[in-house]
């Protein structure tokens, strides 16, 4: 007897996860990446 | 004891494995000791796989009970990785995400063909093309399961470049896979260093089941990325993980002796195991075509099949069908993103199936 409701919360709980997960991680790095862009940019002019 | 039928058909087995492995360079490094173990377990009154026996011993304090050789693995594989593309386009991370598609495609099918939840989960994972998530995951939802979904992984692994051309050329029309894409930024030192912190901050703390496997991965890449620790990234991806892939090979074919290999259960997670690595490229290409709406600069959507794990043969495939079309064209690269972002999707994948059903 296969318990649908438990599946399809794995699916949807999973696939959604992973999705959620690799935006948020894309997201980090994005803002990661700009911080760190800028701050050398910045120190390039200063130095 | 004596010889059985099916102990002869497991021999036949392991050649065909191994000579796969020496003749086609079919995922040698593991082909070889999985095949090797697999003949010597069925082999009549050899007691390797018995309580306190030689491959029993490694088999089960660091596979089955303590999950330590996937792990190491995963040291080894990020010491190999350049995240570089990854941190120059971070877009690249969805088609990771997207090509776990047919992780869950399978689930359900694997649920409508009799398996349990953890078995179904089990086998779905194979469809993440990444031999240590599948048998993370297995070991711990399914161990009896081990044998057949670690080798239907390293098998898909190792046709790679057999399954996706076809797939990716029926989904995709000649000008797509002609698609230029504008070479990747640089990305400085810094931004190298500090991605494993930040990949490691932000997935264990939203799916803290997978810190063991994204935990050792990002360890190694920033033994490689730090530069002051030669020595211990060299032997991340050298030493330490070719010999935990021998003892991981010997001990994987030694699960599967006749009487536990030999069932309709093994072909039907062959069968489910190539569905799930079919959809996986599918939804990859998909999605890398539905991005292309809403983008200015158009990916090439072979890249998308990438996103399945198979570091780095998915991204060669997807390198080699787009210069089959355009002999200048480069997205090696490019498919490089989401072949590592595919890595990270396969765990995240694996973490949260431990935590529904684990």
């Amino acid at each position: 007897m296969i318990e649908w409701g438990k599946a399809f919360e794995t699916f949807i709980v999973g696939f959604g996860g992973v999705f959620i997960t690799l935006i948020i991680l894309q997201t980090g790095i994005s803002i990661y990446s700009k911080i760190v862009v800028g701050v050398t940019s910045m120190a390039k002019k200063k130095g | 004891m004596h010889i059985t039928f099916g102990n002869v058909v497991m021999w036949g087995i392991a050649l065909i494995f191994i000579v796969l492995a020496i003749t086609k360079n079919y995922e040698p490094l593991l082909l070889v000791p999985i095949g090797f173990g697999m003949f010597i377990v069925n082999l009549p009154m050899t007691d390797l796989m018995v309580e306190g026996g030689l491959l029993w011993v490694p088999y089960h304090y660091a596979i089955d009970h303590f999950d330590l050789i996937p792990p190491i693995i995963f040291m080894g594989i990020g010491a190999m990785t350049d995240f570089g593309p990854v941190i120059a386009n971070p877009k690249m991370l969805l088609l990771g995400a997207g090509a776990q598609f047919g992780v869950y495609v399978t689930f359900f099918g694997a649920l409508l063909f009799g398996f349990t939840m953890p078995e179904a989960a089990s086998i779905g994972i194979i469809g993440g093309a990444d031999g240590p998530t599948t048998i993370f995951l297995t070991s711990k939802l399914a161990p009896h399961l081990l044998g057949a979904t670690a080798v239907a992984a390293y098998s898909y692994m190792a046709m790679v470049p057999i399954i996706q051309p076809p797939i990716m050329k029926a989904l995709t029309s000649k000008e797509e896979r002609k698609i230029k894409m504008k070479t990747l930024r640089p990305v400085s030192k810094i931004e190298k260093i500090g991605f494993p912190l930040v990949a490691t901050l932000i997935i264990c703390l939203l799916i803290p089941a997978a810190a063991p496997l994204v935990g050792m991965m990002m360890v190694g890449n920033l033994f490689r990325e730090s530069g002051v620790v030669e020595r211990l990234s060299g032997t991340a991806q050298n030493e330490l993980i070719n010999i935990v892939t021998i003892f991981l090979g010997l001990c994987i074919g030694a699960t599967m002796p006749a009487e536990v290999f030999l069932k309709a259960s093994s072909l039907f997670i062959f069968c489910l195991g190539l569905i799930a690595f079919a959809f996986s490229t599918a939804a990859g290409l998909l999605l890398a075509k539905f991005m292309n709406l809403f983008l200015k600069d158009k990916i090439n959507p072979l890249i998308g099949a990438a996103g399945v794990s198979a570091v780095p043969m998915a991204a060669r495939v997807a390198q080699v069908v787009a210069r089959e079309e355009d002999k200048r064209n480069f997205i090696l690269m490019h498919a490089m993103g989401p072949n590592v972002a595919g890595t990270i999707g396969t765990v995240s994948a694996a973490g949260l199936f431990l935590s529904l059903l684990g």
